[in-house]
């Protein structure tokens, strides 16, 4: 249980104050809820700070393999999940997204910096910011970062202080397709699958419940050698998957083979 | 840190620490309708609030972050004598039952209306998506909606909430605002929670990590050391009385298995010791440094663990018989296992074998079934099992008690008042007339508040430190530590000829009722009783078998076992008519039963003792078939545009009961004021349906006057006569034919007074509108408030008071069939319901609007039960889902695209104004129509709960 409570009233000081024994508070809705494993000393609140606006932005991001730059649609970490619904600034797909999370009112209160940094592995949105190739725009006392979702994620641990300030999402010509799979619609996830194709390529992100959440280059590499049925797809899947409550391994992985294929037929693309 | 905001208009100043919640902030300025029904989950709503104008949970808000926000909460929309109109809506539109996310609903409609005055239905869905409704369903919300908009557009509802009945009738049959409506829907006091004495105790219990253990020793030095520890019970500082904590007749078919603390726990929660302390702080921290040394014993889970020779003994104590003893009793005794194991006793002999882990069984039939098996065309044996379900009440199980004026007043949220104090009088050792039960209102109880589940134990502290005390389960415990419903294997044998005649059905039952007895026979006894009852059947047999497990505890759940025996009789059915080649609805229409028929096999299936055999008596059962198959369009395939979605149909015929004939009993008293107004004091117990509404209504029509002219009270075990309860669907037809009953009899007494005071024949005498008598002699008119003031004016003859009381060897049972359509996708294996139809007689329904949002909510929770809802154990018996994300309760998302709910027109000869009961019938239909109709889709028979993706997947031979 928190001792103190912060309210920052910027960026700046947001970034001062934390520490090891502080965790920043967005929404809420992860660092408040029952059970959770975020839990600290200080609470450093953001809620104050802005970084709630969209708008574009020409950057350049450090990926898994090398930089990349380009055209973004930059999102304020600290937009809600309802005000990326509502406006006609970002991509149909981050609103699909979005969607995911089926209680409106709870979209009042996530935003989407807090729903990557809690990097849970039935997350609503990281399956598809690795899809489109997401990038996170990191404060880390004072100095900014600017990453690819993967290396993010990948290197998560390395930046314990860091800040999300935004998102950005390729300004490209992409589609971008996801399905959730889970018991009801306000269950946690047993599988999220995303694919996008852009530049005759597909890319495929999946959250898996007790398994992780990444990028499948092993299918990527699989499905844009050409034609391949659902039961390959589904082999060539190397996540450690689990029988757990949300269902058993085998059923993870058939899903994932047959999502694959169905999201491949949705966004497009080769034959 | 200090939080300077605006809370409903007004500015507030608060200081308060990083911990607080917006939710505490607000409960401390006395926003009491701001509740908490899921421990900061962020799911059930409870906690809605608006924040600078958008809705968000106030639990997850933390109450520093406010500073300088504009605040609404549900009370600050309106008080309950100036309703707005979309609570008044809400109220006509039936959605105001146990109301405990009534006001949050409110306030997101009001919200919603607000921003967005002319609302589609997909908007309306996605601002209830965030809160969770287990009562009435979420489909008149939308008529609620509709309502309010249309009474704010034109000043009046061009749309009636719901059909009448009963033409001749004024008040009974026709849609009127529930009597309890305002006080909820504003979020005005009433609940538990919002009667607790201020600086009262607060209890928190220690549970079992343990399956099942022995108790060694526990250590409480350390903890009795904490500041502000007034007390902690254990085992061995609390009274060797065994006893039980169903609330049902007295004496019970349960068997009195548990003593308020056991020497032996039998599942992982359950309880080893309780602490009091002056806050709830303190008595997390004592709990916290209890030792308890265990040793620890081999468990068992299913029925088939419990029954395998040489399985782990749940219960391996001493037996006794209140009466009954067979002769070798003590040597079954000789074999009793170590002194913890504690005893068990029994009021009458349950056919029960502790030995064998049998906690009751039965058995018995009519005709020659293996005859019937060997002469049949097609005999089809299948085994359905069921799954362990939880109620998840929105208001968790509560309770304050405290002692007054030497007596111990017990505030609880029951749906058996006068059990509460029969039982709470044994643990204590308290006569009845020391104990006073106050049932509040009940924010949801679904059976599970049939149970003394916090009560025993809540009152008895009290009784023994005299401070007022507080306790309320967590959201976990409601899952560990309460009652479930059974998880039920049922094995069915039918038999047919081609023309489609059922000619024999054998049905064998194995339930689980986890470590104790609650409702060990009555409940699995349903799955036949109110199944088998359907068939014009010659040749029927049934054998049931109750075991003891290790995992959480079983009890009483809405439907009983019906919803359970109904799954398995007529999937087989319809696997039958699939053998056969019969068509299955002209196999329903040919072996339904009808007006008049015999009912022979009810000898065998009675509470414990032998039953009633009596003729059918009203019956709507063929008219719900007929019309929900034109509904439907049965026979008619349906084609998705998608070839990957299949899209089949199914229904299923249920029935329940309205009450238990000969052993539930019903009181009211009905008082005429010195002003003609009536006060009725009615045993029965509301646990949100509307009874109070019942019982007024019916004085209302009796008395001939207005309904806001009388008022109900009731569950006050001090003022109001006995009642056995709310449960077996004995409100309207039982309390209701008690306040009935009351009624008349105040009529008589009206009568004969005025005839007295006007000096003139007393058949001469009748009542006129609104509350008087006239003269059919003289024309001369006495109102009531004439007649009262001068009966009780010091001359006269006193005070008209009369007593109810209702007691029938007579059964009234509903019927109906519930259809459903479902779209299942062979390659992934999702299931959407995508129509779904519930018509049921329930004779005259005394409050339409409210009947038909009972069918609603329960038809949704059985939706739940049949494809979501689960209780997962992990090996060793701990719940690995005990919260409401991971347990799968339906939201609105889950509600079918159509739903329609149908109200039969049947009257019964038995029921009050021909009413019989509704809401737990209504829990029946929907596992077996949605397994028909996947079955119909895909061509695979799902026979255990919950039908998943997963297991269609597998049906299909793709995992």
């Amino acid at each position: 249980m928190a001792e103190k409570l912060i309210i920052a009233q910027s960026i700046e000081e947001a970034v001062s104050l934390k520490d090891s024994s502080s965790i920043f508070l967005a929404g809420g809705t992860e660092v408040n809820r029952l059970d959770s494993p975020c839990q600290a000393e200080v609470l450093v609140s953001i809620g104050r700070i802005g970084m709630d606006l969209i708008d574009e932005t020409d950057a350049e991001i450090d990926c898994l393999k090398g930089k990349k730059k380009g055209r973004f649609i930059r999102v304020g970490a600290m937009c809600t999940f309802q005000e990326l619904v509502d406006s006609f600034s970002v991509p149909d797909y981050l609103r699909e997204a979005c969607l995911f999370m089926s209680s409106r009112t709870k979209r009042n209160m996530a935003t989407i910096g807090g729903n990557i940094a809690s990097a849970r592995d039935d997350s609503y949105l990281l399956s598809t910011l690795i899809a489109c190739g997401a990038a996170v725009e990191l404060n880390c006392k004072g100095k900014k970062h600017v990453y690819g979702v993967c290396r993010y994620l990948k290197e998560k641990k390395n930046y314990p202080d860091s800040l999300i300030t935004a998102v950005l999402l390729p300004k490209k010509e992409m589609t971008v397709a996801s399905k959730r799979y889970a018991n009801t619609a306000s269950s946690h996830a047993a599988v999220t699958v995303s694919v996008s194709y852009s530049d005759g390529k597909y890319r495929v992100g999946a959250a898996v419940k007790n398994a992780g959440v990444r990028r499948l280059v092993e299918v990527e590499d699989l499905i844009n050698a050409g034609p391949v049925s659902d039961e390959e797809i589904s082999k060539a899947v190397k996540l450690d998957l689990t029988d757990d409550m949300f269902g058993s391994a085998k059923y993870k992985r058939y899903l994932l083979g047959v999502t694959v294929t169905d999201l491949m037929k949705k966004v497009g693309g080769k034959k | 840190m200090r939080v300077n905001c605006i809370i409903n208009g007004k500015n507030r100043s608060f200081d308060v620490d990083a911990s607080m919640r917006l939710r505490e902030l607000l409960e401390l300025n006395g926003n009491i309708a701001v509740r908490d029904s899921d421990d900061n989950e962020g799911f059930c709503g409870s906690d809605t609030v608006l924040v600078d104008g958008v809705p968000v949970y106030a639990n997850l808000v933390l109450a520093g972050e406010v500073e300088g926000c504009e605040i609404r909460t549900p009370d600050g929309l309106a008080d309950s004598r100036h309703l707005t109109v979309i609570q008044q809506a809400m109220i006509d539109a039936g959605v105001v039952q146990s109301a405990y996310n009534a006001p949050a609903a409110a306030l997101l409609l009001t919200w919603l209306l607000e921003n967005n005055p002319n609302p589609s239905k997909e908007e309306i869905k996605d601002a209830l998506s965030g809160i969770f409704i287990r009562d009435a369903g979420y489909e008149h919300y939308y008529l609620a909606v509709k309502l309010a908009r249309e009474k704010m557009e034109s000043g009046e509802y061009k749309t009636a909430p719901a059909p009448s009945f009963r033409e001749n009738l004024k008040i009974v049959g026709k849609p009127a605002s529930k009597i309890d409506g305002p006080q909820l829907v504003a979020g005005e006091k009433a609940f538990v929670e919002d009667f607790v004495d201020p600086h009262s105790c607060y209890m928190v219990v220690l549970r079992s990590p343990h399956a099942s253990a022995y108790i060694n020793s526990i250590d409480t030095s350390e903890a009795e050391k904490v500041e502000g520890v007034v007390k902690i019970l254990t085992a061995y500082n609390t009274p060797d009385t065994h006893y039980m904590q169903a609330g049902q007749g007295n004496p019970e078919p349960s068997p009195h298995d548990r003593r308020l603390f056991n020497l032996k726990v039998r599942h992982v929660g359950d309880r080893v010791a309780a602490v009091i302390a002056e806050t709830k702080e303190a008595a997390e921290q004592a709990r916290d440094l209890i030792k308890v040394s265990y040793e620890v014993l081999p468990a068992v889970f299913t029925v088939e663990e419990a029954m395998a020779e040489g399985a782990p003994l749940v219960h391996n104590g001493i037996v006794e018989y209140r009466s009954g003893a067979p002769a070798d009793l003590d040597e079954y005794n000789s074999k009793a296992g170590d002194p913890r194991e504690g005893k068990v006793i029994y009021q009458f002999p349950l056919h029960a074998d502790i030995h064998k882990n049998i906690a009751a069984s039965n058995k018995g039939g009519i005709g020659d079934i293996e005859k019937a098996f060997r002469e049949a065309d097609a005999v089809v044996e299948r085994t359905y099992q069921t799954s362990q379900i939880q109620h998840t009440p929105l208001e968790p199980h509560v309770c304050f008690a405290k002692m007054e004026a030497g007596r111990l007043v017990v505030v609880a949220s029951t749906q058996v008042p006068y059990h509460v104090r029969r039982i709470v009088g044994w643990v204590t050792g308290l006569p009845e007339n020391k104990i006073h039960v106050i049932k509040t209102r009940v924010g949801g109880g679904y059976g599970s508040k049939q149970d003394i589940l916090v009560e025993d134990l809540v009152g008895y502290a009290s009784y023994v430190t005299g401070k007022p005390i507080y306790y309320r389960n967590t959201r976990e415990e409601e899952f560990i530590a309460n009652s479930t419903r059974h998880p039920m294997r049922v094995h069915v044998k039918m038999s047919g000829k081609k023309d489609g005649t059922i000619t024999g059905i054998f049905m064998e039952v194995c339930a689980n009722t986890g470590p104790y007895g609650n409702h060990c026979l009555t409940v699995p006894m349903n799955s036949c009783s109110k199944t088998l009852p359907l068939f014009k059947c010659e040749n029927m047999y049934y054998d049931l078998k109750v075991y003891y497990t290790n995992t959480p505890p079983a009890g009483a759940y809405q439907g009983y076992g019906t919803p359970k025996g109904t799954y398995g009789l007529m999937m087989a059915m319809a696997e039958l008519s699939e053998a056969l080649g019969c068509d299955y609805k002209e196999m329903v229409l040919k072996n339904h039963v009808e007006e008049g028929y015999m009912l022979e096999i009810l000898k065998g299936l009675g509470e414990g003792r032998e039953g009633n055999v009596v003729p059918v008596g009203s019956c709507g059962l063929r008219e719900a078939v007929l019309k929900g198959c034109d509904m439907i369009q049965w026979g008619k395939k349906e084609v998705s545009d998608d070839p990957d979605w299949k899209i089949g149909k199914g229904f299923a015929m249920i029935m329940q009961g309205s009450g238990l004939p000969g052993l539930d009993h019903s009181e009211a008293i009905a008082k005429l004021e010195t002003d003609g107004t009536v006060i009725l004091n009615s045993g029965g117990a509301d646990l949100g349906t509307g009874l109070d509404t019942i019982s007024a209504k019916i004085c209302s029509e009796v008395l001939c006057m207005p309904l806001e002219k009388i008022t109900v009270v009731s569950g006050d075990t001090d003022s109001c006569a006995f009642d056995t309860g709310a449960y077996a669907s004995s409100g309207t037809f039982f309390s209701g034919n008690a306040s009935l009953e009351a009624a008349k009899l105040l009529k008589s007494m009206i009568l004969k007074e005025a005839a007295f005071q006007l000096g003139e024949k007393e058949e001469d005498m009748f009542l006129v509108e609104p509350g008087a008598v006239k003269s059919k002699a003289t024309g001369k008119v006495l109102t009531y408030a004439e007649l009262s003031h001068t009966a009780c004016s010091g001359t006269g003859h006193g005070q008209m008071i009369a007593h109810g009381n209702f007691v029938t060897a007579a059964s009234s049972v509903p019927y109906g069939a519930h259809f459903a359509q479902v779209a299942v996708n062979v390659r992934t294996g999702e299931i959407k319901v995508q129509k779904f139809y519930a018509l049921q007689d329930a004779g005259t329904p005394i409050n339409p609007e409210i009947a038909l949002c009972q069918m609603y909510g329960a038809v949704m929770k059985s939706i739940g039960h049949s494809l979501y809802e689960d209780m997962k154990l992990d090996k060793n018996g701990k719940c690995i889902n005990a919260n409401m994300t991971d347990y799968g309760v339906p939201m609105i998302t889950e509600a079918p695209e159509d739903f329609k709910s149908v109200l039969i027109d049947v009257n019964d000869d038995y029921g009050p104004f021909g009413a019989k009961s509704i809401s737990e019938i209504a829990c029946n239909g929907a596992a077996p129509a949605i397994g028909m109709a996947i079955h119909d889709a895909c061509g695979v028979w799902l026979r255990d709960w919950p039908m998943t993706p997963e297991k269609i997947l597998k049906g299909l031979g793709k995992i």
